[in-house]
């Protein structure tokens, strides 16, 4: 079964003026683009306001975006755009590293430390990484093996099927599995 | 086991929406697929959970503490978003690129678009010195769909609240989103910066 960039359908919607298909592309993407953003903008508040202009920015250039990249390449330029006129903006000089603007997984491949994290915010997270933690360590071996060969290692399912030598569709299914039992920990945490 | 909250979700659309954040899913079932998840406003907000997740996994092999909260800080980003370009459940047809020629017309109506925002626009403080008011122009209640995602919303913005006294930072930019009250606002996009930078 061909398996395309699975953003079209939305994007054409969203190009249509529904703003909920937009919504959807932000929900998937905006862990990356803060991420991205952080590596140029290093304070987290300025980055949100970074960030929130990219996206912004993206939706209101949909009109032009013709396919002729992924979605996320489109917006992860459109992102390191938005982050280097910020900078000028701020008569502050780039960081002292340069991201492909081409390439979205040069930021995944050039981690940047940040020294001037909130240290009471860690205590914070550190509930919610826990959390995950203890809920990997117990899902079940095929389980946490597919999850963590997706994303951390960033493998296709059909990199995952050879590796762990089973189906696409089970490949499919497990990484569901984990993602669930371990949304089901993480979900008090979020509604409470 | 999948939490279910209504019948217009079900197991079948989380298993496509976990690979379909993966860039995994077929095709042929992506149509359906779609159609339902914007129908859906649990499978939105399982969609940022299942980021958040796979963010924390993989910044399990980070050694600089600090990077979690990036992931929760990205969790507001969505809500902005909505803030400035408007809710899930409306449609406006976003303006057509300008074309050659054409120009004049677009913007004579990005003139009129942008007076109209300048006119309704909210007078709230913008949210730091020098940063673009991209919030609201007019409030109008949100749609039903949108009201059950935007507890989930709240809930999630709550989690932040609560811990606020561990976060100065955090709940800070928390009070300040428009997420907290539940009520996001529209605003009226210039119909001409149609093109990014």
């Amino acid at each position: 079964m061909a398996v395309t960039g699975g953003d079209q359908l939305l994007v054409e919607r969203a190009q249509k003026g529904d703003r909920g298909a937009f919504d959807l592309l932000v929900l998937k993407y905006q862990q990356k683009i803060l991420k991205l953003i952080m590596r140029y903008v290093r304070d987290q508040t300025e980055a949100l306001d970074v960030s929130q202009e990219a996206f912004v920015k993206a939706y209101r250039a949909l009109p032009a975006f013709r396919g002729e990249s992924a979605f996320y390449t489109w917006l992860y330029r459109i992102a390191i755009n938005t982050a280097k006129n910020h900078l000028v903006a701020m008569q502050r000089k780039p960081v002292e590293y340069e991201l492909d603007s081409q390439d979205p997984d040069s930021a995944e491949r050039n981690p940047h430390l940040r020294e001037e994290d909130d240290p009471e915010g860690l205590a914070m997270q550190e509930e919610l990484r826990q959390t995950v933690e203890r809920a990997l360590a117990e899902l079940p071996e095929e389980l946490r093996t597919a999850i963590l060969l997706r994303e951390i290692e960033g493998l296709s399912y059909e990199e995952i099927a050879v590796a762990m030598d089973c189906p696409v569709g089970t490949v499919r299914s497990r990484i569901f599995r984990a993602r669930e039992t371990i949304d089901i920990a993480i979900r008090p945490l979020t509604e409470k | 086991m999948p939490m279910r909250t209504g019948p217009e979700h079900n197991s079948r659309l989380d298993e496509q929406l976990s690979a379909w954040l993966d860039d995994e899913l077929p095709e042929v079932e992506q149509e359906f697929f779609v159609a339902r998840l914007v129908q859906s406003p649990e499978g939105a907000a399982r969609l940022a959970r299942y980021g958040l997740i796979g963010s924390c996994l993989r910044d399990r092999t980070a050694v600089v503490a600090g990077q979690i909260s990036d992931e929760e800080a990205a969790l507001q980003l969505a809500g902005r978003v909505r803030a400035a370009v408007g809710a899930p459940g409306s449609a406006t047809p976003l303006p057509a690129p300008a074309r050659k020629g054409r120009a004049l017309p677009y913007a004579m109506a990005a003139g009129i678009a942008l007076v109209a925002v300048l006119v309704a626009v909210v007078q709230t403080p913008p949210l730091r010195p020098g940063a673009e008011r991209m919030q609201a122009s007019t409030q109008t209640a949100a749609p039903a769909s949108l009201q059950k995602a935007s507890l989930s919303t709240r809930r999630m913005t709550n989690y932040l609240v609560h811990h606020g006294e561990y976060s100065g930072l955090l709940s800070a930019r928390v009070t300040e989103s428009h997420i907290i009250n539940g009520r996001p606002n529209f605003v009226a996009l210039r119909a001409a910066d149609a093109s990014p930078r």
